[in-house]
């Protein structure tokens, strides 16, 4: 799973989200380090929509344009659990490392 | 509708007409909610003059490129269309590749064959430098797709300086040929934009054999037509010519398999335009037409008519994919978890 996968499924937990929310969601949960352009947001919603990851909420007319929010599907909330874990046993094992080593220690 | 709003929706005809009819709106609404200011007067002065930027417009291409030259789980066609891409690059890197290990090849034989023959420091430089290509190629058919951008990157910037040098030095080569031989050696670097995270992985083995393979049959061209030597009429667009032809006639005989198809046509165009450009330099130069222009004019004539059957095989090919997948499915197949 690609980072900007994992932040736009980390950006729909809890709530469905529009384009422009999702967007401004994954700068807020990255720390400003994301920062999606609109291609680069679909070239990765319309792949986890494919994949069953993310699927359509609802659609709304918010300033005479047409919005449609999107929301985690149960197989999306899996994976990125999956992902999540994975993720943060690599972190503590590297944690781990990190809090063992003595720099002049090694040979 | 504002002038906004139109030059985005302009923007957004790069990706292909199934994939807007499902998300351009949706993203015409997330691009509109990212730049609108939300002071009345700045937001309309946005509307009236406002433009997408520079990144907005490169993530709407990378899109495109990735939906156009489909890799695994693209539609047919795209698919098809990103697997004849993907091998331009292939053979293009491949063809430069062994062009650089020929050329060191040439430059360990000379002194043998032409006693008192030291190549400069610059000619050994320089053969030296375009082993960037076997780096490039290798790197791509291993999976360092990076990397390869990186050194054909390199590779071009190689053959940029090389043509800066032959036109200052004026080694025999107009203008005109030389920006065509810096645009053909652009085309396989360019085609690693098919290349994304969605291609298949390349068959490894039969692209690391066609490169000793290359190198062998180049040395063998650079053998029969140096002079002194058995004098073959063969110049570098000719030896391109006889290698696409005769990569041309075994698709066919292998019965047209469809990405090669498209491949070869974009190769054969490729060279035919090189032959006629440097034919023309030719004759602009000496006039009247000598044994090269000849034998020129007819590879010319030759790579055209072989080129005509494969401008008509994707169509069929294409056809004979429409034809296993229901009408409606196939456009909208990629695409149709879509609202």
């Amino acid at each position: 799973m690609t980072e900007q996968a994992f932040f736009v499924l980390t950006a729909l937990v809890g709530e469905p989200r529009h384009g422009y929310g999702i967007v401004g969601e994954v700068a807020e949960l990255s720390g400003g380090r994301v920062s999606l352009r609109v291609g680069t947001l679909y070239g990765v919603l319309d792949r986890l929509v494919a994949e069953g990851l993310v699927e359509p909420d609802r659609e709304e007319v918010a300033n005479g344009r047409l919005r449609r929010y999107y929301r985690l599907t149960e197989r999306g909330r899996d994976e990125l659990a999956t992902e999540a874990d994975r993720q943060a046993a690599n972190a503590r094992a590297a944690v781990a490392r990190l809090r063992a080593w003595r720099p002049g220690e090694a040979t | 509708m504002n002038q906004l709003e139109r030059r985005y929706r302009r923007v957004l005809r790069l990706l292909p007409a199934d994939y807007r009819a499902v998300w351009e709106e949706d993203m015409v609404d997330t691009f509109l909610a990212g730049v609108e200011p939300a002071d009345p007067e700045e937001a309309e002065f946005v509307a009236d003059y406002g433009r997408p930027g520079a990144a907005e417009v490169v993530s709407v291409v990378g899109l495109a490129v990735r939906l156009r030259l489909g890799g695994t789980g693209a539609v047919p066609t795209a698919f098809a269309r990103g697997e004849a891409v993907r091998r331009v690059a292939l053979v293009g890197l491949v063809v430069h590749a062994s062009t650089a290990g020929a050329g060191i090849a040439a430059q360990l034989w000379s002194p043998l064959r032409f006693p008192g023959f030291v190549p400069t420091r610059l000619e050994a430089g320089w053969a030296l430098a375009e082993l960037v290509w076997v780096a490039a190629f290798v790197a791509l058919v291993l999976g360092a797709r990076r990397g390869a951008v990186w050194a054909a990157g390199l590779g071009l910037g190689v053959v940029a300086v090389g043509s800066g040098y032959r036109l200052v030095a004026d080694v025999g080569a107009g203008l005109g040929v030389v920006a065509y031989e810096l645009l053909l050696a652009a085309l396989p670097v360019l085609a690693l934009a098919a290349f994304h995270r969605d291609a298949p992985p390349v068959r490894a083995r039969p692209w690391l054999l066609a490169l000793p393979v290359g190198v062998v049959l180049l040395s063998a061209v650079l053998l029969a037509t140096q002079w002194p030597g058995p004098g073959v009429v063969l110049d570098w667009p000719g030896t391109l010519c006889v290698a696409v032809v005769a990569a041309i006639v075994v698709n066919l005989v292998r019965g047209r398999p469809a990405p090669w198809s498209g491949t070869l046509l974009v190769l054969a165009l490729a060279v035919f335009g090189e032959r006629v450009v440097t034919l023309l330099d030719h004759l602009s130069r000496d006039g009247e037409p000598g044994a090269l222009a000849v034998v020129g004019a007819v590879q010319a004539v030759v790579v055209l008519v072989v080129a005509v059957p494969l401008a008509l095989a994707p169509l069929s090919a294409r056809g004979a994919v429409r034809a296993d997948v229901p009408s409606d499915d196939l456009d909208h197949e990629a695409h149709r978890p879509g609202p």
